[in-house]
């Protein structure tokens, strides 16, 4: 086995061209040894960044999520909801190590950024042979080519806008996620003007169609939030769990979502 | 109060600094030339004939040494338990069987130069298992037709007790005192109620490690991280047929034990693969091995039954218990005992009756876990002491005060049942337990929030509070034995060597604090030598709350033989008579002449002037009787009705431990068994599946409290004198493990009105108990 | 494979095989005080400080120490001049078996080292990584706040 350190994206994407070679940026998912003939460290390219632009805000990959905890610039994005969501990671040694990079392209189901960056409308920059940009839904429904890295997050600042809530269950604080919640929503006087939902954790990460449409444009009252979760939640696929039953984690989903959009909906 | 000199004063802990600079204190924290690397093969099978194993492709891999199985060990049967000789425990367990009766049962080991070669030796062991049908239920062990665990012809106990391995019955014994059901015919109200705990993991933080190898003599040394490092040299020599003085067995610092190392487990593999190789050999456990593979609290199924009446009178106390040891018997019938005899006395009724089995399963085996049995016993009693009080409309402060016993009474229970069987009648000599209720009340809140938690806030979250007694008595009595060594040295300083094991407890601090205050003598002139078996006097080991009273005992004795031998010296340096001089401040003066000697100058007389000899002695002490420590917890508790999870806000624990040698250490093994307690009542759990595997062997699954999850914790000290115990200290390191179960429970009830009698009180669990009382804020 | 890197303010040289992890490495070269408590990144008995941050050596592979700063317990204090949090934690009775003791007062060094008056809370969040299961973290939650004050002073410390 080999371990290279490229100084350049171009040398990162050409290293990880070639066959039986993974991509390391915080390293904290190799709990096994890794049965691969080449490790890439992906944290010497300059990504460790968040940087504020006219109309969006840059995160590079290999930021660490104790960064992005703290940074006052994502902080006005959602009411901090990306701040919320990366504290909830872990614990501080791993937040010191995990990357949203990581965090992203490793597809755990209890991973905090992707429902979060989902309902921020973030899109994935992708280095390799040919640069693209996804947005953040699309990543999850393809598979990165050979050489492909996560090399940037890009969230539009108009999500400033709005009010974000983030919701990790757990039975002890520093647990993975079991079920995770996130929200980001506008308001027009006494009706929501954007709603966007998204959910994983005891369900594959996915955005709620059923709850943004039930509640776009409508005035947002206890009983029509109580309603349209439980009906929306009545259809999830669930994952098995040992810990809790189906019916105990469907029914918490739909209490965590209903908590979560009268946090952003009715300032409660 | 009495005043003491070095007892009762916080004194740093002496191994605190070197912990504290890291330095390579532990069992792992050496490295060995030659040392090879021990890995164990486990069973995938619950329950399984091994129909035949082949370890020919494993021993010809290179850097392989050694591979043991049934087939090339002698079969000696014993038992694992860490206890005294003839053991209270069945012997039921050999090295290596040709059945396996857990998944993570031992079927194989190896030893080789690394740990990744020894992983590829045991995926080449090829083993033809022949399952059989498996039994998880306690309640179903003993039916007909179930499953036999232990069919082998020769497990047996070496104590005359009943013991039925055929029908998986482990261990039983009933008793009754007075007469239960008059009792129940006298009482105005009667309460009955099944109750259920379950596993629970030590889950210290060093595993269980263990290196062997060999001195220049050719004795095999074992350094492991153990709480019985006497009962592993008697247990290891009987395992590898070798005789006691071949074994050495020392003990370094060790990360942690609660029980989970009162157990000779990894020992006797790690010295046979040593004596095979002839290579020093080292065996850690993972951290998966230690939830598959180790020991566990034994889950126990209580039914109880009591009476009262309205003026508060408890008139009957029936406990039917049934202990889950699992695949086999370690420590099995002592814990199971400890329901009654450590746990019952607390309480002053005069007619009670107990009925308990143990039975086998193929689940992973109990052993011993801080508590021992007691922790099982008191979350019954707490809850019904709750629920009596709830319906005679009594305060349940008073209902405590007025239902467990005082200073000078004694229990019925004392003298029929201790937990090794024999029992010892005895007068409690020492119990401040309603000064801590009162105290523990007042710190507390109690009346206060009481009082206001009758009205509850707007929202899903309802608060409550709830309290709960406990008792833990110290030492197994006419059973356990304590010895020190002392020799006194040029400077006046002294070696104390202690069979004592101190496991982060801080035994050795506390035990040189008794040994100071007996010469007068600052704590830094004492060097602590610990619990190695071939220089420091026997001992039973860190276990039954036993160290501070009994070892403490041993050392306050050595150190007065110590004293006469300083007087003696002393005398003839002064010419004066003996009765005139007494021991002052690292000096002898003597009280006619106001002449001083100081110790240095009588150690250098006694080492090099006239009549030379060394100023040196040695004392026991075994226990005659169990004293016991009291407890008196409160907590406060928040309830999210919507989701059902439990929060604790706070704890309170008044504790009566006698005198605290060392009020900080004595603190910190309070705060440490009301967290151990509390996550135990709300986040640990194992899961198995309907094949016994455990499916959450990881810290990632199986959740203990770090920093953020901890409710404030106020420890209140309240101090008694034990007439029998060193300076009046008895025992602390149990006690307060017992209370967070009932007291939590009580709390849960008192918010929102369900009582939970199945442990762990998980999210889901509350809230299906409030929704089938209709309780839930959701239509 | 073979990486310079500084290790308690001094250089040197780690050789190991490219999979092996942080702390493998550190406890081959004597750096005992880094413990393997789970090899799963949840118990903190293995947290090392790499670049001033606190992080969890059984869970970094040993070749991403390449030219970072590494502290382990061993480079903080000394017997005759032990540093405030080793001083706190020995007066406040923090230390029980002390197996999780390293990895905690690394974890409260980083915190102290950037936010030398935190509160309760960023005291627990600090600590967080790092499991104890002897002590109910009173204590250490109380020597840490001692060490922030500045008053780690030992009871037999010369004046």
């Amino acid at each position: 086995m080999e371990f290279h350190y490229p100084q350049t994206i171009k040398e990162a994407a050409a290293l990880l061209g070639r066959p039986s070679s993974l991509a390391v940026a915080g390293g904290t998912s190799f709990i096994v040894k890794p049965r691969v003939e080449h490790l890439v460290d992906l944290t010497r390219l300059g990504l460790n960044y968040i940087r504020e632009k006219k109309t969006e805000v840059l995160i590079g990959a290999t930021t660490t999520a104790a960064d992005i905890s703290e940074s006052k610039v994502l902080g006005r994005l959602g009411s901090g909801i990306l701040r919320d969501a990366s504290s909830a990671i872990a614990d501080t040694p791993l937040r010191n190590m995990i990357t949203v990079g990581g965090d992203i392209a490793c597809r755990y189901i209890w991973a905090s950024f992707p429902p979060a960056l989902m309902v921020l409308y973030a899109r994935l920059k992708i280095a390799g042979r040919k640069e693209r940009e996804v947005p953040i839904e699309k990543f999850f429904k393809l598979r990165l080519q050979p050489g492909e890295f996560i090399s940037e997050v890009v969230i539009p600042q108009k999500s400033k806008k709005g009010r974000g809530a983030f919701i990790k269950f757990s039975r002890t604080k520093s647990e993975y996620s079991l079920i995770t919640v996130a929200v980001y929503a506008e308001r027009r006087g006494k009706k929501a003007s954007v709603v966007r939902v998204a959910v994983s954790g005891n369900t594959p990460l996915a955005r709620i169609k059923a709850i943004e449409d039930g509640l776009q444009g409508k005035v947002i009252t206890e009983e029509l939030l109580e309603r349209t979760t439980t009906k929306a939640v009545a259809q999830l696929p669930l994952t098995e769990s040992y810990i809790f039953s189906e019916e105990y984690r469907r029914e918490l989903l739909g209490i965590l979502l209903k908590r979560g959009l009268k946090k952003v909906l009715m300032g409660g | 109060m009495r005043k003491f000199k070095v007892v009762g004063k916080s004194v740093p802990k002496v191994d605190a600094l070197p912990l504290a600079l890291g330095k390579p204190l532990f069992a792992d924290d050496i490295e060995l030339r030659g040392m090879l690397h021990a890995k164990i093969l486990w069973s995938p099978h619950a329950h399984a004939r091994i129909k035949n194993i082949d370890t020919r492709k494993a021993e010809s891999l290179p850097g392989v040494h050694a591979v043991l199985c049934y087939k090339n060990v002698p079969r000696v049967i014993h038992t694992s338990a860490g206890q005294n000789w003839p053991e209270p425990s069945p012997y039921d367990i050999v090295m290596f069987d040709n059945k396996v009766r857990h998944v993570g049962d031992r079927v194989a080991a190896v030893a080789a130069e690394t740990e990744e070669i020894a992983e590829k030796a045991l995926g080449l062991i090829k083993v033809e298992y022949k399952p059989l049908p498996a039994v998880f239920d306690p309640e179903r062990a003993m039916d007909k037709g179930a499953p036999v665990i232990h069919d082998e012809p020769d497990c047996k106990y070496l104590i005359p007790v009943s013991y039925n391995p055929k029908h998986n019955h482990c261990a039983h014994i009933d008793l009754e005192v007075g007469d239960f059901e008059q009792g129940v015919k006298e009482a105005d109200f009667v309460i009955e109620h099944k109750f259920k705990t379950h596993h629970e993991q030590h889950c210290s933080l060093e595993p269980h490690t263990c290196i062997c190898y060999f001195d220049p003599a050719g004795r095999l040394v074992i350094r492991t991280s153990t709480q019985v490092p006497f009962h592993v040299r008697r247990i290891v020599a009987q395992c590898l047929q070798v005789p006691e003085r071949m074994i050495r067995v020392i003990k370094p610092r060790i990360g942690g034990g609660f029980g989970g190392k009162q157990e000779m487990l990894v020992d006797d593999v790690c010295a046979m693969l040593a004596m095979r190789t002839k290579r020093p050999v080292r065996l850690v456990y993972t951290r998966r091995e230690e939830f598959t593979s180790a020991r566990v609290r034994h889950p126990m199924v209580v039914w109880a039954k009591t009476g009262v009446r309205k003026d508060g009178t408890l008139t009957a106390i029936q406990l039917r218990v049934l202990s889950n040891a699992g695949a086999y018997g370690s420590h099995a019938m002592t814990v199971m005992n400890n329901t009654c005899a450590k746990a019952l006395p607390l309480f002053r009724c005069e007619n009670i009756k107990w009925i308990a089995d143990a039975v086998y399963t193929n689940l992973i085996p109990g052993g011993a876990y801080r508590g021992y049995g007691v922790t099982q016993g008191i979350f019954p009693m707490g809850v019904m002491m709750d629920e009596m009080a709830e319906t005679i409309g009594m305060d349940q402060v008073d209902f405590w005060k007025m239902n467990t016993i005082k200073k000078g009474e004694t229990s019925p229970i004392f003298k029929v049942l201790s937990e090794t069987g024999r029992g010892v009648e005895m007068i409690v000599e020492s119990c401040s337990l309603p000064e801590c209720i009162d105290r523990g009340a007042e710190i507390f809140g109690w009346r206060k929030k009481r009082e206001r938690y009758k009205n509850q806030p707007d929202g899903p979250v309802k608060y409550g509070v709830g309290m709960s007694c406990m008792v833990q008595g110290g030492t197994v009595p006419l059973i356990d034995m304590a010895s020190a060594f002392a020799k006194m040295n040029d400077d006046g300083s002294f070696n104390l060597l202690i069979g004592a094991t101190d496991l982060g407890t801080g035994a050795d601090t506390v035990l040189a604090q008794i040994f100071a205050e007996t010469l007068d003598i600052p704590v830094e002139d004492v060097i602590v030598y610990p619990s190695d078996t071939d220089i420091t006097p026997f001992d039973k080991g860190a276990y039954a709350s036993g160290t501070t009273y009994l070892s403490g005992m041993a050392v306050l004795k050595t150190a007065e033989k110590i004293k006469e031998q300083i007087l003696d010296v002393a005398a003839e340096i002064l010419g004066e008579a003996k009765k005139n001089l007494q021991i002052e401040n690292k000096a002898v003066i003597s009280s006619k002449s106001g002449k001083r000697v100081e110790f240095g100058q009588i150690v250098k007389h006694a080492l090099y002037s006239k009549d030379q000899f060394q100023i040196a002695a040695m004392a026991s002490e075994f226990s005659r009787l169990p004293p016991q420590s009291f407890a008196a917890h409160f907590v406060e508790v928040a309830v999210d009705t919507e989701t059902g999870q439990v929060k604790v806000l706070s704890y309170v624990a008044a504790v009566d431990c006698g005198t605290a040698v060392n009020p900080k250490l004595a603190e910190g093994q309070a705060e440490g068994a009301v967290l151990n307690g509390i996550s135990y009542a709300l986040t640990e759990e194992f899961f198995f599946d309907d094949k016994g595997r455990m499916l959450n062997p990881s810290f990632s699954d199986y959740k203990i409290f770090s920093a953020p999850d901890i409710p404030k914790i106020t420890t209140i000290l309240v101090p008694s004198y034990e007439p029998s115990g060193p300076y009046g200290a008895k025992t602390l390191g149990e006690v307060n493990i017992n209370g967070p179960l009932p007291a939590i429970s009580n709390a849960i009830y008192n918010a929102v009105g369900i009582r939970l009698r199945d442990t762990p009180f998980t999210p889901e669990r509350v809230l299906r108990s409030l929704k089938e009382k209709g309780q839930t804020t959701r239509r | 494979m073979e990486i310079t890197c500084k290790i308690n303010n001094v250089e040197k040289r780690l050789v190991f095989e490219p999979h092996e992890r942080l702390l493998d490495a550190l406890r081959r070269e004597g750096y005992f005080g880094v413990k393997d408590g789970c090899s799963t990144g949840d118990c903190g008995t293995c947290t090392v400080i790499v670049n001033g941050k606190a992080i969890k050596s059984c869970l970094m592979f040993a070749a991403q120490a390449k030219n970072k700063e590494i502290v382990t317990i061993e480079g903080i204090g000394t017997d005759e001049n032990p540093q405030p949090l080793q001083r706190a934690f020995v007066e406040t009775g923090a230390i029980q078996c002390g197996f999780c003791t390293p990895g905690m007062i690394l974890s409260a060094k980083a915190l102290l080292d950037k936010n030398p008056n935190p509160t309760e809370d960023e005291i627990k969040e600090a600590i967080d990584g790092n499991l104890c299961r002897c002590t109910g973290y009173v204590k250490i939650i109380e020597a840490i706040k001692l060490a922030a004050r500045g008053r780690g002073k030992g009871e037999n410390e010369e004046i």
